[in-house]
């Protein structure tokens, strides 16, 4: 299968599948809800990013139980291994469909979240700036942990337990763009991380996952 | 010898050294405790 | 040379004749430390002798980074040339690692209650010391999931040197965002100044320290060889 056709493939099945799609979407929601529910309205603008950027990793973080599920489960992952195409690649293209299902949906829901919060509209766009630039990095890590985990049982938690500890800086970084955005700061030097770690991880990181899959797979 | 006139402080300091040899020795007993029949 | 040593059977052979001469070691720098830490050293001027909480906790803290750098190695030469001795030395390691470094944090904390009067801060040691905590957690999470001990050594392996990889930008991350928010300024103090005879017992401990890893990696090594080969 060609890398293009696999693109494809892996954007029809997760539209086929869009009702399990959408329930990572209606996690974020509920749980973002909770926030400005049960904290007081004075703390609301304090904790408002820290709470949306842990929610929208959390809900990033159950989407990729599903990544490499399936494919094990058929034995689909055991032909990609020996397909002619590079690993890599279909890995690469197969995290984009994937960023497009299950990432890019949280982002329609923003200006909504915007309202519970109470954000200001420029708040609201650096924030969302910071998931722009911060969420490739989250999948390329949470993709190496799934690919690490795929097959195992318990593996949704594992997944989890792997990628919270090395997901820490992007958080930061993405946070820290946010409060400095609220201070009346430059936010280029985080901005400037968050977009040299989404290139990294967009360049190497599938290779990386792939790796991890011929790992776990053999 | 000044530790014996730790004082209050001994409250800190005891403990300290305390669970340090008790995860030491609790690691040196898992390093040489007879594995179960599984191996035979 | 260093390929014959590669192989397991010659590997268990030196492990076995390093073993006591690592444990006896532990013992006697052990000793030494303590006594030099605990009797010799003087009273910290500022401290008092709560300070002396440190003989046990930079050692805890050194090693807990030290266990990783060698896993890191291990990691490398098991992906890249699956060495066996190396996967058994890999999975022998991340339960002493992760045990110095609870030590590290325990005693920090114990160190910091009577210093700075909390049990517990945010500021960027000790917020990067908990996330290896995590990350050795998960090492040994992965560890426990795999049933196959070649393969659990593989996917440890690429965990530990992608876990390598982010120590550094973690270490940066939280050191840059805790000093973007001003703590309080109380954590500025980073401890006693080492005075040539403190110093002197907090090598002696690590030097203790060390070889007690040594020891018992060895140990675990000699295990793991034994019940492959029966």
């Amino acid at each position: 299968m060609t890398v293009q056709r696999y693109f494809f493939f892996c954007l029809k099945l997760l539209f086929r599948q869009r009702r399990e799609v959408a329930l990572p979407l209606f996690f974020f929601l509920m749980v973002s809800s909770l926030f400005p529910l049960t904290f007081p309205a004075k703390y609301l603008s304090m904790i408002a990013p820290s709470a949306l950027w842990i929610t929208a990793l959390l809900s990033i973080l159950l989407s990729l139980n599903n990544l490499f599920r399936e494919d094990v489960e058929d034995g689909f992952l055991e032909q990609l291994l020996v397909s002619p195409a590079p690993l890599g690649l279909l890995v690469a293209v197969k995290l984009l469909a994937h960023w497009i299902a299950y990432v890019l949906p949280l982002f329609v829901a923003l200006p909504l979240l915007g309202l519970w919060y109470n954000m200001p509209a420029e708040t609201l766009s650096v924030l969302a700036l910071s998931l722009l630039l911060g969420t490739p990095s989250l999948l390329a890590l949470g993709a190496l942990a799934a690919a690490l985990s795929a097959g195992l049982k318990q593996g949704g938690t594992l997944l989890m337990l792997i990628t919270l500890p090395l997901a820490i800086p992007l958080l930061l970084f993405g946070l820290s763009m946010v409060d400095m955005a609220v201070s009346g700061l430059s936010y280029a030097a985080a901005q400037d991380f968050l977009f040299a770690m989404a290139v990294v991880s967009v360049s190497i990181g599938p290779t990386v996952v792939a790796a991890s899959l011929r790992i776990s797979m053999e | 010898m000044s530790y014996w006139q730790m004082g209050g402080y001994a409250v800190y300091v005891w403990p300290a050294y305390g669970i340090s040899l008790v995860v030491l020795a609790l690691n040196i007993i898992a390093a040489y405790a007879p594995k179960g029949p599984e191996d035979q | 040379m260093i390929r014959r040593f590669a192989s397991p059977k010659v590997f268990y052979q030196l492990a076995g004749k390093l073993m006591p001469w690592c444990g006896w070691a532990f013992a006697l720098f052990g000793i030494a430390g303590l006594y030099w830490g605990l009797a010799i050293a003087p009273t910290d001027a500022v401290q008092g002798e709560a300070y002396r909480i440190i003989y046990v906790h930079v050692p805890a803290a050194w090693m807990s980074m030290m266990i990783y750098g060698v896993m890191t190695g291990c990691a490398i030469a098991t992906l890249v040339w699956r060495t066996k001795v190396a996967e058994y030395w890999l999975l022998a390691s991340p339960v002493l690692g992760a045990s110095f470094t609870f030590l590290a944090l325990v005693t920090g904390s114990l160190w910091g209650k009577p210093m700075w009067g909390t049990w517990w801060a945010w500021d960027a040691r000790l917020t990067s010391e908990l996330i290896l905590l995590f990350i050795y957690l998960a090492i040994l999470a992965m560890k426990g999931a795999i049933p196959d001990q070649r393969k659990a050594a593989r996917v440890m392996a690429m965990l530990t040197i992608v876990g390598s990889v982010n120590l550094p930008i973690i270490k940066f991350s939280v050191d840059w965002w805790t000093t973007l928010h001003q703590p309080a300024s109380i954590f500025r103090a980073g401890g006693p100044s080492i005075a040539p005879m403190m110093l002197t017992a907090l090598l002696l401990m690590a030097l203790s320290y060390t070889f007690y890893y040594f020891w018992l990696v060895l140990r675990n090594i000699r295990v793991l060889i034994e019940r492959k080969d029966k």
